[in-house]
């Protein structure tokens, strides 16, 4: 290799720095949580002051926060730019969801202050948003492979992460067994498509299926392979079966974080790959249907059967965290509907709902986390009687759960009506209807647990522990958002059209 | 100014929630009387509107016709806006939602446990009825529709009877199931017709709608529409097969929820059939107005009979809704002017006629703490008073002449004969029916000899009569002159009338 050329190389990637900002910052916090957990460390044996403890903590949060701000500098107007020799893409779409990564984790970090082992708790943490900030962006298929490897493999750890507990254990390894077959799926399927077209970029790949006469059957195989992949990121049915476990086992804050980031993540994985040339090329030109297999079909039926199965298996549970694992399959199922649309409102429609569903599941999770504190539990018998003992804990999780349902006056009603009614705009009728039976059949196990806390008397529960400050805090701010967004949803809808504003 | 009226009236209770959930917990008469202060508001204002009301104005489709109308911008990206008024079908129903609303705090003020949240749910409860009635705009209408829900939800849940928590989920399921079908009805409508939710200009798209071109699973669009608004509504009258939620919504719901129940939940389904169903789809209405009209009789007649077969005072009264309802749909299935204002007029009158059947009941079980019928007998030699009350009542369900029951029930009848005479035939025997199950109560409960376990029964107190006198003055006053609430609808059910047969 000449020297000019590795030059106007390095001159290129050094160009390209400015595309990654948040990541970068991402790493920068990584490593100086460490070193501060280093620190925190000595001081905390020194001194035995406990709030050094929180040092890390707090310098993630930080550096979460300079990282969603430097992704929220990227949304705009601003054409799509194409990094690092087109490993990496810059646009809105992707700036869009390195905020939500960001923010939704800085709040996880809050929430788990009272977890031992801070500065592995932290780092694991701050690797799995880098790999999701990779994944939001990625165009090519090796980079795709990267990313979500580096996603999984901090989850695996994350999963474990209560060496105490076996449950969380048995969480792990399940996570990690189901989800070694699930990359050796997705790298399967790669691979096939790479034969097929003999190119690793996902647009390349795209044009030349559109050209070239690739048998439709192969083609076929290879996507479903893929999607078994990323499905499995969103615990798309039918490779959904680890979630309930994994979100049992694993500490609470950190199935919160499960339940909402890697989702999004592979929902972005899931725009580029079955989209393309509606994110990647700008306007709305061709997809995957002119091809012989349409994308759209198969889309559709696995939404409906994951909501379908995601909510008739959360009726009958008992442990809440587990009906809200389950819930959880459900509102993947309805975020997929979005995705069969392929149309940039149908698009808006889903980030629109990704924030929602952000703060009310969010709720819900810390909630039952608070819960678990304070009572010691996080079966439905744990929340007798909360709405005596502690109304505006109860009013909190009813909100979450109204919300959930997709009942208004909340934000969850307003998130399957922006997301429903593009559905129905673009005449998916029957989906749209098993969507909103579906909201009926999650009523029922929903308000199980709103008949625990308000209809059973629960005079004889042995509360342990206060709810902490923090927890509180947080869960107050995630129940007004909930409300206000509702009655108020404006904003939300601007935001989410500046993120696909170059689509359009 | 003035047209904030209708802003007043429906948030009004809500803040007076909002101030309960403030007060201290155990201060009970304060939390009662700020409940009732709360409620006498939108009453003060519905009279003020009954008394002001442009009595010349149309309505229905025509927005010059609408009064107290607001128009604010809400959610521009969706063209959602805040619009509220009300014309001649909105208008009795407002009156009727405040009146029972206000009587009703009255009538709980024996609950007990919990009170500073029953209050507050109860209030939250006023508000969403009436926000549904003045709504003009789709998805204001559906908000309302909804949150009303909730309340309902926790107060059979808390404060009902033995099986509360099975009929409270029961009544929920069913609603949700009705009205998630109305959302993607709405959607549907929203972007085939110019991308609006104003319920005015969705129904002058209605030959859009009805274009034998346009479809929803091979069928036509305006029909299927119809059919999922319809289901949608009739959980909430309740329409045979959909009614089994009601008898046990009622039987285990506190009285004075049983009273809004029937006295109001229940007219919205035939509320939202006249204000949306009608104009907008006329003609997927003409096509269905027959078998609109056998469910109807099917009601009168099935509703009756179970009434008849009742052991339970309260779901006798219950059952009795369920067939009183029928008219209302045999009414307005009949698509003429007497019939439509028999309809309405029937909805107005049964809401006061069977609250206070209800209140009644919930007398009597206060007391005794039981409603079997046949564990009474000879109440009238304990409780006079009661007794007079009570006939008049049941005597005015009966549809006794110079009751308000009975113009309506003629009203009906006259309409529906000039469509359908076999099926006026069928049901005039619901009278027969209705009298017979009645009567026959009457005389295990009140007649015969007096059930020694109840001789020294308390005769009803001031506090149940003043929720008892108002309603009767006005069952009475109607029967006698039915003018001043039916001039309110007249021109309204007219106009809908033509709009449904002319298209």
């Amino acid at each position: 290799m000449e020297t000019s050329d590795l030059a106007t190389r390095l001159a290129s990637v050094l160009q390209d720095m400015p595309g990654i900002l948040p990541e970068l910052a991402l790493t920068a916090t990584l490593l100086l949580v460490l070193l501060a957990d280093l620190v925190a460390g000595r001081g905390r044996a020194l001194t035995g002051d406990h709030a050094a403890g929180r040092l890390p903590g707090l310098m993630a949060v930080l550096g979460l926060l300079v990282s969603a701000g430097l992704a929220y500098a990227q949304l705009g107007d601003a054409p799509p730019r194409v990094l690092f020799q087109g490993m990496l893409t810059a646009d809105s779409l992707a700036a869009f969801f390195k905020l939500i990564f960001a923010l939704s984790t800085a709040l996880i970090v809050l929430a788990s202050f009272r977890i031992r082992h801070q500065g592995e708790l932290l780092s694991l943490l701050l690797a799995a948003v880098l790999g999701m900030d990779f994944l939001a962006g990625a165009r090519n298929l090796l980079m795709i492979a990267v990313s979500l490897e580096l996603v999984s493999i901090m989850s695996y750890v994350l999963a474990g992460f209560d060496r105490n507990d076996p449950r969380s254990g048995e969480a792990a390894l399940k996570y990690m067994v189901f989800g070694s077959m699930a990359s050796g799926a997705l790298l399967f399927g790669a691979s096939w498509l790479f034969g097929l077209t003999g190119s690793l970029d996902l647009a390349a790949i795209q044009g030349a299926l559109r050209n070239g006469s690739v048998d439709s059957l192969v083609l076929m195989l290879a996507t479903l392979l893929v999607l078994a992949g990323i499905g499995y990121k969103i615990a798309m049915v039918p490779v959904h079966f680890w979630c309930p476990d994994v979100y049992d086992g694993a500490p609470t804050p950190i199935t919160t974080f499960f339940s909402v980031g890697p989702k999004a993540a592979g929902i972005a994985l899931l725009l580029r790959f079955l989209y393309p040339s509606f994110t990647l090329e700008g306007p709305l030109a061709v997809n995957l249907e002119t091809t012989a297999f349409h994308p759209a079909i198969l889309v559709a039926n696995l939404a409906a059967f994951t909501m379908t199965l995601g909510n008739l298996a959360a009726i009958g549970q008992t442990r809440v965290k587990r009906l809200l694992a389950y819930s959880s399959i459900a509102h993947a199922g309805y975020l997929m509907t979005g995705l069969v649309l392929a149309t940039p409102a149908g698009l808006s429609a889903v980030l629109f709902y990704v924030v929602i569903y952000l703060f009310m599941n969010y709720g819900a999770f810390l909630l039952v986390d608070a819960i678990g504190q304070m009572r010691g539990g996080e079966d439905l018998a744990a929340f007798r009687g909360l709405g005596k003992r502690h109304p505006a804990l109860a009013v909190a999780m009813t909100v979450f759960l109204v919300s959930l349902v997709g009942l208004p006056p909340v934000a969850g009603f307003i998130g399957k009506f922006v997301l429903f009614g593009e559905v129905i705009r673009e005449r998916w009728y029957w989906l749209a209807t098993v969507a909103v039976l579906n909201s009926v059949v999650s009523l029922y196990y929903y308000f199980s647990v709103a008949k625990s806390m308000w209809f059973d008397e629960g005079d004889d529960v042995v509360e342990r522990a206060p709810l902490p400050a923090i927890h509180a805090g947080i869960i107050a701010g995630l129940c007004a958002l909930t409300l206000v967004l509702g009655l108020w949803w404006q904003p939300l809808v601007d935001l989410t059209a500046r993120s696909i504003a170059h689509l359009i | 100014m003035e047209q904030w009226v209708l802003t007043l009236m429906t948030f009004v209770p809500l803040l007076g929630a909002a101030v309960i959930t403030f007060l201290p917990k155990d201060q009970h008469n304060l939390i009662r009387w700020t409940a009732a202060a709360f409620a006498a508001v939108p009453l003060l204002l519905a009279f003020w509107v009954w008394q002001t009301f442009n009595r010349a104005g149309v309505g229905v489709d025509d927005l010059a016709g609408f009064q107290y109308v607001v128009k604010l911008p809400w959610i521009p990206a969706y063209n959602i806006e805040y619009f509220i008024g009300v014309d001649g079908l909105s208008a009795p129903m407002v009156l009727l939602t405040a009146l029972l609303s206000f009587l009703c705090i009255f009538a709980s003020w024996g609950i007990s446990k919990q009170l500073k949240g029953y209050f507050a749910l109860f209030l939250l409860l006023e508000t969403g009825m009436m926000g549904t009635f003045v709504s003009l705009d789709f998805i204001l209408f559906y908000v309302f529709w909804e949150v009303m829900l909730l309340p309902m939800y926790f107060l059979i849940g808390i404060w009902g009877g033995p099986r509360r928590e099975y009929a409270a989920i029961k009544f929920f399921l069913y609603t949700l199931a009705g009205s998630v079908l109305m959302l993607v009805g709405i959607l549907a409508l929203y972007f085939q017709g110019g991308q609006t939710f104003s319920l005015i200009e969705l129904m002058a798209h209605a030959r859009d709608f009805a274009n034998p071109a346009l479809t929803i699973f091979g069928m036509n669009f305006a029909k299927v529409l119809f059919v999922a608004f319809f289901i949608g509504f009739a959980i909430k009258v309740p329409v045979w097969p959909f009614h089994t939620w009601l008898p046990d919504a009622h039987v285990e719901a506190p009285t004075a929820i049983s009273v809004i129940l029937a006295g109001v939940l229940l007219k919205m389904g035939t509320y939202g059939m006249m204000r949306i169903s009608m104009p907008i789809f006329p003609g997927a209405m003409q096509d269905f107005a027959f078998a609109i009209a056998v469910l109807g009789v099917i009601n009168i007649l099935y509703g009756a009979y179970c009434a008849m077969a009742q052991e339970d005072l309260k779901k006798l009264v219950a059952y009795s809704s369920v067939s009183h309802m029928g008219y209302v749909m045999l009414g307005m299935a009949a698509l003429t002017p007497q019939g439509m204002t028999g309809a309405a007029l029937q909805m107005f009158n049964h809401g006061t006629i069977t609250a206070m059947m209800f209140l009644l009941v919930g007398v009597v079980y206060d007391r005794a703490h039981h409603r079997q019928i046949n564990g009474f007998g000879g109440l009238g030699a304990v409780m006079p008073v009661y007794t007079g009350v009570a006939m008049l009542a049941f005597f005015a369900s009966m549809g006794l002449p110079g009751l308000s029951g009975f113009i309506a029930e003629v009203l009906v009848f006259l309409g529906a004969f000039q469509s359908y005479k076999w099926l006026t035939f069928l049901s005039a025997l619901g009278i027969i029916l209705t009298a017979g199950y009645l009567l026959w109560m009457i005389k295990r409960v009140f007649l015969g000899p007096l059930n020694e376990k109840y001789k020294d029964m308390p005769e009803i107190n001031a506090r149940e009569l003043f929720t008892l006198v108002p309603i009767g003055l006005i069952v009475i006053y109607l029967g006698i002159y039915p003018i001043p609430v039916m001039d309110l609808m007249d021109g309204a059910t007219e106009r809908l009338v033509t709009l449904v047969t002319s298209f």
